[in-house]
C-alpha cells in the first residue's frame, strides 16, 4: 500500500488510462466470476435436476448399487438399492401383479406387443421404493413406458415392489403420525410387464425414479 | 471552432443512439411473437408431424346434441366431435391441448369435455384414437382450424393446426338435424384402418 502510495506521488500527472483504472480492471474479472455465479442458480432449478443427466449403466442380469436422493416433506433423503433386471423376453402371457394368469381374448391392443422383465432388488425395508418407473429403449432412443392404464388386468401400479407387503411411503406433511412398519423383505423378485408397439425392438431396460438418475441395463444380444 | 463541433458530435451521438434504441426496441418481437408454437399446417385426412408425434384428423361430425359414452349433451350451439389419431414419436404422449380455433385466428375454443383428457397414453408407434368434443357458435364454425398438441406448454414447440374443411351448407345441415351424434371410446392400436 505505502509503496503504491509513494509510487503514485512521483508519478507523473498525466498518468496512462490503464494505470488510473487499474483497481477496477484488476476487480472486473472477480466482478464477472460473481455476476456468473449468482445466475448460474438458474442452472439448477431450471435445467440440471430435471434432464435425465445422471446414467447407471449395466448389463441385464447383473446386480448393480443405485443411488438416488428425493425430496419429500420430511427433508431430503438417500435412496440406495442394489437391482437387477433379468429375463427379458418378448410375447409374454398376460399374468397380475400376484402373478396368476390372465385368460380372454383380445386383451392387448392391435398392433402391440406385451414385454415381461424380472427385477431383483435388494434395500432396506424402509428405503422408499415406490412409485418407479420402467422403460425399454431401443437404438433410436424411443421409450417404451409401462403405463398399466394401458392393460385391461390388474397389473399393479407400483413395478418394483411386492403387492402383498406393506411398503413404506414418502412423508407427504411435516407432521406425520408413525406409519405401518415395512413388512417388505430386504431381498425380493418381482414380474414387470410392459406394452410396446409390434416392431418395437429394446436394446436396454431403464429404471428411474425421477431425474437425474437412471438406470441403464443393456440387454445381451444388442450389440449392433 | 473545434470545440463547438465536438459538442455537435456528441450530441449527434446521443440522438442516433435514442432512434437506434427506439427502432430496435419496437423492431424486437415481444414475449407473444417470439414465444409463439410452430405452426404445422395441415388437412383433414392427412398426417401432420410433430416434434412428438404424427396427428391425423378422421373425421368431423357437426350436432346440436351429443351422446358420450357417459352421457348426452345439448347446445345452442354446435357440437364439434373431431376423431383424431395421434402416433407418438419418441415417448408415451397423449393430447395434452386441443382447441377449434375460427377463420380469422381471433377466437378459440378449447376441449370441455373430459373426452380430451381420458384420452389414453400409448408407448411409441403405437396409435391412439380419440374423440375430441367442443362446443363452438355455429357463426364461427366454416373454415376452422383444430389445434392440437401433446404439450400443455407449446411455447416454442409445434402445434398442429389442421382445417376442419367445414362448409356453410354442413353448418346449416347440422342445426336442422334431429339425430345425435355418437363418439366412441378410445381406440389403442389398430394400424391402418
Amino acid at each position: 500500500m505505502t509503496e503504491g502510495g509513494a509510487t503514485a506521488v512521483h508519478a507523473p500527472v498525466h498518468r496512462g488510462w490503464w494505470r488510473r483504472n487499474r483497481w477496477a480492471l484488476l476487480a472486473l474479472p472477480v466482478v464477472l466470476v460473481v455476476v456468473a455465479l449468482s445466475g448460474a442458480g438458474r442452472i439448477a432449478t431450471f435445467w440440471w435436476p430435471l434432464e435425465m443427466t445422471d446414467g447407471i449403466e449395466t448389463q441385464v442380469g447383473e446386480m448393480t448399487r443405485f443411488t438416488d436422493d428425493y425430496v419429500d416433506a420430511g427433508g431430503e433423503h438417500e435412496r440406495t438399492l442394489r437391482i437387477a433386471v433379468r429375463d427379458v423376453v418378448p410375447d409374454a402371457d398376460p399374468v397380475t401383479s400376484r402373478g396368476e394368469p390372465v385368460l380372454g381374448e383380445g386383451l392387448l391392443p392391435e398392433g402391440t406387443r406385451l414385454w415381461q422383465l424380472q427385477i431383483d432388488v435388494e434395500a432396506d425395508p424402509e428405503t422408499v421404493l415406490s412409485g418407479c418407473r420402467i422403460a425399454l429403449v431401443d437404438a433410436d432412443g424411443r421409450l417404451a413406458e409401462r403405463d398399466t392404464t394401458l392393460l385391461v388386468w390388474d397389473a399393479g401400479w407400483d413395478a418394483c415392489q411386492p403387492v402383498d407387503t406393506a411398503n413404506p411411503s414418502a412423508q407427504l406433511f411435516v407432521d406425520e403420525g408413525e406409519h405401518e412398519r415395512s413388512t417388505r423383505p430386504p431381498a425380493y423378485s418381482r414380474t414387470v410387464q410392459l406394452l410396446a408397439a409390434g416392431d418395437f425392438e429394446p436394446i436396454a431396460v431403464r429404471v428411474w425414479w425421477e431425474p437425474p438418475t437412471y438406470l441403464t441395463a443393456r440387454l445381451p444380444d444388442a450389440g449392433r | 471552432m473545434n470545440r463547438r463541433w465536438g459538442r455537435l458530435a456528441r450530441a449527434g451521438f446521443v440522438v442516433l443512439a435514442l432512434v437506434a434504441g427506439k427502432e430496435l426496441a419496437t423492431a424486437l418481437p415481444d414475449q407473444d411473437v417470439s414465444l409463439r408454437p410452430f405452426e404445422v399446417a395441415g388437412e383433414l385426412g392427412t398426417p401432420v408431424e410433430l416434434r412428438t408425434g404424427t396427428v391425423e384428423v378422421r373425421e368431423v361430425q357437426l350436432n346440436q346434441t351429443v351422446i358420450t359414452p357417459t352421457a348426452g349433451y345439448r347446445t345452442p350451439g354446435l357440437w364439434v366431435a373431431v376423431s383424431t389419431r395421434l402416433t407418438p414419436a419418441q415417448e408415451k404422449e397423449t393430447f395434452a391441448y386441443a382447441a377449434v380455433r375460427s377463420e380469422d385466428g381471433r377466437r378459440v375454443w378449447e376441449g370441455r369435455t373430459r373426452s380430451s383428457l381420458s384420452c389414453p397414453t400409448p408407448p411409441p408407434g403405437v396409435p391412439v384414437t380419440c374423440d375430441l368434443l367442443f362446443e363452438v357458435p355455429p357463426e364461427a364454425l366454416v373454415g376452422a382450424d383444430l389445434l392440437v398438441s401433446t404439450e400443455a406448454d407449446q411455447r416454442h414447440d409445434s402445434l398442429a393446426v389442421i382445417d376442419l374443411a367445414i362448409t356453410a351448407e354442413q353448418v346449416e345441415r347440422a342445426q336442422a338435424q334431429d339425430e345425435p351424434v355418437e363418439t366412441r371410446e378410445a381406440l389403442v392400436g389398430g394400424g391402418d384402418d
